[in-house]
């Protein structure tokens, strides 16, 4: 047994970590545990059944009974792989008979009921001790996690129980014709109970357990085993044993790579600097550089900017534009460029002087003056009004034209309101058309007109929704009231 | 996690450990020492014991209000069967009663404490575990899954893990023995620190024999066999845990 070659990671661990650690172990090495297991557990269960096929109740006990002997067969294949030699499955079947055939008292007989199987079966099988030996190695162990051990027996037949009880459970609901509805609890009592079992139930029964324990024994073994490994670690030291050789070696290499840089040094230096080319595959050097040409990796893209030649040194010609690299050519037209530049800026200073000078000096009356007059005339522009406004719009409204008979209503009476002097601009919306003519002439006849129009206008063409026919035909009639022809109606 | 993509995976580098290895943004490794189906199985069923004596003290107060009792003590049944595991985890870190006594606790899957989100969705679906009787699809799921998660634990991304103190029952309450420090001849790495450490607390849980022969492993370090070994391996022991007093002098 080398320990420098297990192939698990020794450190002393809690009880139930060590355990878990175990668990851990079997699913680790599933594909060289489970085909012997499954192998031999079948030929056994095989051979068991086969002759009491008429009494499966005894061959159900028997079975159960000759547990001890079919683990023997995952702790065997573990204990090889933990080691870093998996044996294979004709292997195992080679080693079979020497399994089985030794101390079959103490493990049927004797220890067949004790409650720390799983933990104290490596000191059985793999050790080898016999007689008084074994007895003190067994109580030696024992002394700590002898209840953990116990609790992995005891849970281990729970889950068991568990997965048959589910296996059974699930017959039970995809073949419902059988009892129509048996709950769990029932299916506990009737299993307890015993007594009205068929041999067809009993069969099935049988198969739900060979599967549970197909699945769940090695798990059993392997946490027993860990446990045991756990005891003898702390126990012995096994992670400071080799912890200790790791060291040693470690320091024996450096020590040899240090004797051979002493004495071999300029032939050492050598062998450096030679391999300039590509390194041999597998070494570090090469993973490294593999590493370093992953696409992850390549963030290199080409920068440009001005930078000083010598920074921080004191330069010769302190002239401006000297970093700029110009063309011969440019440097002759260099002059004119800065006389064109300067140029250019007194124009603009000119410029901005004088607008601010025009500005200040127009007084806000004169301002207004020069400004063009409102052009709400802008409005009938794209399609002049009409002579007779009321009589169009009528027309588009009884052709059902609706909008277009708003809209034209709506332009009209804007238009002679600017007309009037009302201060509108193009921009204004019909709201502020509206308080505009209601702060010039609140309670006008006008003002009363303007505003249902306007909520007509935007139920029908904003809002989508109809105007009545009434509605229509009185603001097309209304209109010649509100706004007597001409603009001689005062604001 | 890149595993597939990796030239080598963890599980060939690295000699086997029950552990799921996350790898913080600062590239730093933690290590969560997942729990498995047997540790977790006694949890609830300490947790069950806890729920099931409440239940019957709920249900002798509530008889004494006869039929009008039968309503509130199935209120009591069901936030005892769903509200108790999501409690406890949310407002106790992961921890419920059962699980503290078996040194367990449920995390993320990166290791961070469970949220609410995350504990109610791994609760609710014990339904889907129970199934078809017992637990038995959870204690599929936790044996045939890497981290020994049952179903509720691959919807939320949860892990239950082993919370005790990490430092193994072997040396806990063991001391490094008082010895003046001695400086080691070459620098160590952190790990081979530690062994020489753990060699010193445990020292007294071996026989002399046993001592001296893992002293002598450690003969590259040392130079020395035997009894001498052991006494360079405490003086160094004693030097990495800090003391820095010569021979002979009191505390500084």
């Amino acid at each position: 047994m080398l320990l420098s070659r297990i192939a698990a990671e020794v450190r002393p661990r809690a009880p139930w970590e060590a355990v878990d650690h175990g668990f851990g172990l079997t699913r680790r090495f599933a594909r060289q545990l489970f085909p012997p297991w499954l192998a031999v557990l079948t030929a056994g269960w095989l051979l068991v059944i086969l002759p009491l096929h008429a009494h499966p109740g005894w061959a159900f006990a028997l079975l159960w009974w000759l547990r001890p002997l079919f683990d023997r067969v995952p702790l065997f294949v573990l204990s090889r792989a933990l080691f870093g030699a998996p044996p294979s499955l004709r292997e195992v079947l080679k080693a079979l008979p020497g399994l089985l055939r030794g101390h079959l008292v103490s493990a049927l007989v004797l220890f067949r009921l004790s409650p720390v199987r799983s933990f104290l079966l490596p000191v059985w099988e793999l050790e080898g001790l016999r007689g008084s030996q074994r007895w003190r190695r067994s109580s030696l162990l024992q002394r700590e996690d002898r209840g953990t051990a116990t609790l992995l027996t005891a849970g281990s037949s729970l889950l068991e129980m568990v997965l048959v009880l589910g296996a059974a459970t699930a017959v039970e609901f995809l073949f419902p014709e059988r009892q129509p509805f048996s709950s769990g609890e029932e299916q506990v009592a009737e299993l307890l109970g015993g007594l009205d079992l068929s041999n067809a139930d009993l069969f099935g029964l049988l198969a739900a357990t060979y599967l549970a324990h197909a699945l769940i024994e090695p798990f059993y073994v392997s946490g027993g085993f860990a446990l045991y490994l756990n005891r003898r670690t702390s126990l012995e030291g096994w992670d400071i044993a080799i912890g200790f050789g790791r060291l040693t070696e470690r320091l024996s290499r450096a020590g040899l790579a240090g004797l051979l840089a002493a004495f071999l040094l300029p032939s050492g230096l050598r062998a450096e600097t030679a391999p300039s080319g590509a390194p041999a595959p597998g070494t570090p050097e090469m993973t490294i550089r593999q590493v370093y040409e992953a696409k992850e990796l390549q963030t290199k893209r080409t920068v440009t900017h001005w930078k000083s030649k010598k920074a921080g040194e004191e330069r010769p010609s302190p002239r401006l534009f000297d970093d700029l690299h110009l063309s011969p050519l440019a440097s002759a037209a260099r002059p004119v460029l800065a006389l064109t530049l300067l140029a250019l800026f007194v124009a603009l200073a000119l410029r901005l002087v004088r607008d601010t000078r025009r500005e200040r000096g127009a007084g806000p009356e004169e301002a207004r003056a020069a400004s063009p007059p409102p052009r709400v005339s802008t409005l009938g522009e794209a399609e002049p009004l009409p002579r007779e406004v009321p009589v169009r719009a009528r027309s588009l409204w009884t052709e059902g034209r609706r909008e277009e008979a708003l809209g034209l209503l709506y332009r009209a009476s804007i238009a002679r309101l600017a007309e009037s002097g009302l201060p509108i601009s193009p921009s204004s919306t019909e709201g502020e058309c509206l308080s505009a003519l209601r702060r010039a002439a609140p309670g006008a006849l006008r003002t009363a007109y303007l505003a249902d129009l306007v909520a007509a206008w935007q139920t029908l063409a904003y809002a989508h929704r109809r105007v009545d026919e009434a509605v229509g035909l009185g603001l097309c009639a209304g209109f010649a009231r509100a706004f007597p022809a001409g603009p001689q109606v005062p604001p | 996690m890149f595993r597939g993509k990796a030239p080598l995976t963890e599980s060939e580098v690295l000699p086997f450990d029950a552990v799921r290895r996350v790898e913080t943004p600062e590239g730093v490794t933690l290590t969560l020492r997942v729990a498995g189906p047997l540790p977790r199985l006694y949890a609830a069923l300490v947790d069950g014991a806890i729920r099931g004596f409440a239940y019957s003290i709920a249900a002798v107060v509530l008889s004494l209000l006869h039929d009008l009792g039968q309503g509130p003590l199935l209120l009591v049944l069901f936030l005892g069967e769903w509200a108790y595991p999501v409690l406890f985890e949310v407002f106790r870190r992961g921890v419920t009663p059962g699980k503290s006594l078996l040194g367990l606790k449920v995390v993320n899957g990166d290791g961070t404490p469970v949220n609410l989100t995350a504990s109610m969705l791994r609760n609710l679906l014990r339904f889907a575990d129970f199934l078809p009787f017992g637990y038995a699809a959870g204690v599929l799921s936790i044996l045939l899954t890497d981290d020994f998660q049952r179903l509720g634990d691959l919807v939320a991304g949860t892990v239950v893990v082993h919370a005790d103190s990490p430092r193994p029952r072997a040396s806990r309450g063991l001391r490094v023995p008082d010895v003046p420090p001695v400086a080691p001849p070459v620098p160590l790495h952190a790990h081979e620190q530690r062994v020489i450490v753990g060699f010193a607390e445990r020292l007294a849980t071996w026989p002399p024999e046993r001592a001296r022969e893992l002293a002598d492993l450690a003969s590259g370090l040392t130079g020395a066999a035997g009894q001498e070994g052991v006494t360079r391996l405490l003086g160094h022991a004693s030097w990495l845990v800090g003391r820095r007093r010569k021979a002979g002098e009191g505390e500084r």
